[in-house]
């Protein structure tokens, strides 16, 4: 199909004629069976559908869409974050790694397995087989990740290492004649008191392109993570991204999901605390403007006894922006002592900014700690009369009160380089 | 914890205390339903033309819709072809005291701990009973009718007062509104009506008791309370039911409308047949329940103590039109053994200035399954508007579940909505700090789920708060003192 070169399908049509094709199924073939299993059942939600009530898909449903499932020739740098030579970087350009600017020996020093599987020769087969089955229950978005990806990249960080550098992974979409769809797949192990952070960053060049990530992390026990999530899409982006955590024992994952701009973008996280005493930070700041549409669909599983899950997700939305956070905890019946919280804070500044909030728990044990909030309001005109009547403008009082609000994550990132950029990202925004 | 665990398994066998079956002739239409039924129903109640269309309208509606699913319960579903739509107890004829009523039926009262005379003496509260599906005794009319207040069966207000029913019934639940809701449109028996004139306040509280009575009938009741300009009413609204191995349906429809400056407090003790401890049988309790705060500064308040019922599903929700209008729900769900309940509320805030505040308490024993589900709106308009919701769940028991679904959805800045829920177990040092100061474990699970409790009870009238307190002792009977 990627011959075609300039020919352009809406998702729907794309998998109709992908999953008929022959030489396509040749391909991956498992992840292409799971994603035909899927569609000949079911298909994309609709706005009935209760995990997409407040997000609706249809603009890319009906948008056609370019698919490149071949490497290209990247003429000209793809544009890295400031502190991207201070890490492990891998460029991936429309959903492929660009190969020319990967340095494959910086990885092996660290001590780094990566695995860049272009198809499914016999050596990485078992590899495959294995990430596969993390993806037990498709969803539209995941399914349509196994139906189209052309690459799989595969980190993982052996047992006993401490990873120095954080590994970037800066996916870049470039669109030129026709909007363009990447889908990006991403395994990452990280073996027994392994250490490692890495970061994902989403950026565009201003035009319309669709990415579909499905981002796959497994920790074994006792290992270590730092993970944040940059989305700074082009304002006419869409970005459905899907990541799929499973923890074990005694692991610990703080991630930070920061979401600056994008016309639609839903996050599926999903976590699985499936070994004792594991423990989740799960950190989040929308900061919406013009048309954004942010939803971030949280969903906690405590399947062993003595986890922790702690998530504050934080959106300050501006023009006419709108959140969605929907969260949902699940205890499960032998995860006794579990100590699960979720916070959900929504700041509205303008009269078109709106937000859905729906924070679930859903407890099947009793000895068990479990609590939800969810507050919505403006800036508040006590404080900032506070302020004023101190000599400080209503603009300045107007920044102090959201970067307030924003301080509790802005603080709580651990990698300097990102906590300064977003001081600045934060900056532009209320200027 | 062995003591506890005794304790959990004493509760979970406790069999439902209020399980008889009165024998009195009752007259009972043939289990079915189509149009002709319908008709009969209309006709036997000697209702207009206008009623019977509506009554159509609604089933024809309801034959198109599909039974939702979308709560967390489980049960098995409902054949509405093996129901019987309409009973009767067999004496027609009007009372005029209650030395006229059936003496097996005021003992069935007695049994209860409701006698009616002794209410009627003591408390001042005016009993419209409900047994089954027509009104058999209405007290304290006189007095009532003095102060201007219509408090009547429903089936009387259609013949008494028609231009009121006609414009009410229907425009705050429409028989489209959902599945039960058409249903009980198409074939509701009898309920209660009331209408507070301008500027009246009811000289007492105002209560009815509904009992499920006669095998294989469903309740489909039907409530239409309004409160014109600064009028003000307590109704009072509890349900007991007998033993019954086959699962009963109820599926009534409420509506409460309140106009400038009116306020109507709404207060339910529901302990209908929860199921025997393995879970066979008990009620199942589809209904709807809305207010609409139409004028401005008007205040609706919903109290709900839920301890029976096999399933439960019901959202008491307000409607908040007017500027300045309040709503306000509390609540105290219990589920034991095989009870399910998926219980809530939803406020929709459109007016300016409008509040609203949730307290819901869930207690969750044995394998009982508790949900809260809620919505909380606030459109475009609505400037200035306020929610506070809390939502408590306490679980006793490791095989029972307690699970939260709260939905804020906000489209106005200045709105300010605070949600906040937790869930936890009775703790080790909490029981361990009262035995240590000589309280059984008992009693100190008693103490502890009572404080839980407190806010809601409060919200209570007096004569009910005691009820409830009861209630909530026979459902955790072994534990609470």
């Amino acid at each position: 199909m990627g011959n075609q070169g300039l020919s352009t399908f809406t998702p729907i049509q794309i998998v109709n004629a992908h999953l008929q094709s022959r030489d396509f199924q040749d391909s991956f073939p498992s992840f292409r069976e799971s994603a035909q299993d899927y569609f000949t059942k079911s298909g994309f939600p609709t706005s009935k559908t209760e995990a997409w009530r407040f997000t609706n898909i249809s603009p890319i449903l009906k948008t056609k869409f370019e698919y490149h499932h071949h490497q290209e020739e990247n003429k000209d740098q793809i544009p890295a974050p400031t502190y991207a030579d201070k890490c492990l970087k891998i460029d991936i350009l429309n959903g492929r790694v660009a190969g020319k600017s990967l340095d494959h020996l910086s990885f092996e020093t660290e001590g780094i397995l990566l695995n860049i599987i272009s198809e499914d020769i016999t050596d990485t087969k078992t590899v495959l087989s294995s990430l596969v089955s993390s993806d037990g229950n498709p969803t539209a978005f995941t399914a349509l990740n196994m139906a189209l990806f052309s690459q799989v990249i595969h980190l993982h960080i052996p047992d006993n290492h401490i990873v120095s550098k954080p590994i970037l992974l800066n996916i870049f979409s470039q669109s030129s004649e026709n909007p363009v769809s990447s889908n990006i797949r991403i395994h990452i192990t990280g073996g027994k008191h392994s250490q490692f952070t890495i970061i994902e960053t989403y950026s565009g060049n201003g035009k319309t392109y669709f990415n579909n990530s499905v981002i796959d992390i497994n920790l074994d026990s006792d290992a270590k993570l730092e993970y944040y999530k940059i989305q700074n899409e082009s304002d006419t982006s869409y970005h459905i991204s899907n990541t799929v955590i499973n923890q074990g024992k005694s692991s610990i994952m703080n991630a930070n999901i920061l979401s600056f701009s994008g016309k639609l973008i839903r996050n599926d996280i999903q976590v699985d605390l499936n070994g004792e005493g594991a423990e989740l930070n799960l950190f989040g700041l929308t900061l919406g403007q013009s048309q954004d549409h942010i939803d971030n669909t949280v969903l906690v599983n405590h399947r062993k006894p003595h986890c922790m899950s702690n998530q504050l997700f934080k959106n300050i939305l501006d023009h006419k922006s709108h959140g969605v956070f929907s969260g949902l905890i699940t205890v499960y019946e032998d995860a006794q002592k579990t100590d699960a919280r979720q916070k959900n804070q929504n700041l509205l500044l303008s009269e078109t900014a709106s937000v859905n909030s729906n924070p679930q728990l859903e407890i099947n044990a009793d000895d068990v700690r479990c609590s939800h909030g969810s507050t919505t309001g403006q800036l508040d005109d006590e404080a900032i009369f506070y302020l004023r009547s101190r000599g400080i403008s209503y603009e300045d009082a107007r920044k102090m009160l959201i970067s307030g609000f924003a301080h509790e994550i802005v603080n709580g990132i651990g990698y300097t380089p990102i906590k300064d950029s977003l001081n600045i990202f934060l900056d532009n925004y209320l200027t | 914890m062995s003591d506890d665990l005794k304790i959990i398994e004493r509760i979970t066998q406790e069999e439902y205390k209020y399980g008889f079956v009165t024998d009195i002739e009752q007259d009972t239409l043939p289990p079915g339903l189509d149009e002709d039924v319908i008709r009969k129903i209309s006709s036997i109640k000697g209702e207009p033309q206008w009623l019977t269309d509506w009554r159509l309208k609604a089933f024809g509606h309801w034959k198109k819709m599909t039974e939702p699913d979308w709560a967390k319960v489980s049960y098995i579903k409902v054949d509405y072809q093996s129901i019987s739509y309409y009973s009767a107890p067999k004496k027609k004829k009007e009372l005029a005291s209650l030395n006229e009523v059936d003496p097996q039926l005021l003992e069935t009262y007695t049994k209860l701990g409701i006698p009616l005379e002794e209410q009627k003496m003591l408390s001042g509260v005016a009993v419209d009973a409900v047994f089954d599906s027509v009104s058999v005794a209405t007290t304290f009319k006189e007095e009532l009718s003095k102060a201007g207040v219509i408090f009547c069966s429903f089936s009387e207000a259609v013949r008494t007062y028609p231009d009121l029913i006609r414009k009410y019934l229907g425009s705050v639940v429409p028989y489209t509104d959902n599945y039960f809701a058409a249903l009980n449109s198409a074939v509701f028996s009898d309920g209660s009506f009331c209408y507070i004139p301008k500027g009246v306040r009811s000289p007492m509280e105002l209560s009815t008791y509904f009992r499920i009575n006669a095998s294989n009938t469903g309740q489909f009741e039907r409530t239409l309370i309004i409160a014109d300009e600064s009028a003000y009413v307590s109704y009072l609204e509890g349900c007991t039911a007998p033993m019954r191995d086959e699962n009963q349906l109820h599926a009534a429809v409420v509506e409460l409308v309140a106009l400038d400056h009116a306020e109507i407090k709404y207060s339910t003790v529901q302990n209908w047949y929860p199921g025997d401890k393995n879970g066979k049988g008990g009620i199942f309790n589809f209904v709807t329940k809305r207010a609409a705060c139409r004028g401005r500064n008007s205040k609706i308040s919903w109290t709900q103590v839920e301890t029976g019922s096999a399933v439960t599903w019901k959202y008491p929700g307000v409607i908040l039109q007017g500027d300045n209008s309040i709503g306000e729900f509390y609540s105290v769900a219990l589920t034991n053994n095989f009870q399910q309940a998926d219980t809530g509320t939803k406020m929709i805030h459109i007016g300016k200035n409008t509040n609203s505040t949730i307290i819901s308490k869930g207690i969750s024993a044995g394998k009982g399954q508790q949900t809260y589900r809620g919505q909380v709106k606030v459109l475009k308009n609505a400037e200035n508007a306020r929610n506070f919701s809390q939502c408590d769940s306490i679980l006793i028991g490791d095989k029972c579940g307690a699970h939260t679904f709260p939905y804020i959805d906000v489209k106005n800045k200045t709105a300010q909505i605070e949600h906040e829920a937790t869930t936890s177990n009775i703790s080790e040092d909490q029981l361990f700090y009262c035995n240590q100061r000589g309280i059984s474990t008992e009693d100190a699970i008693s103490m502890i789920v009572n404080g839980f409790c407190k806010e809601v009870f409060n919200e209570l009238p007096m004569e009910f708060a005691v009820e409830a307190q009861k209630l909530m002792e026979v459902s955790l009977e072994g534990s609470v003192g």
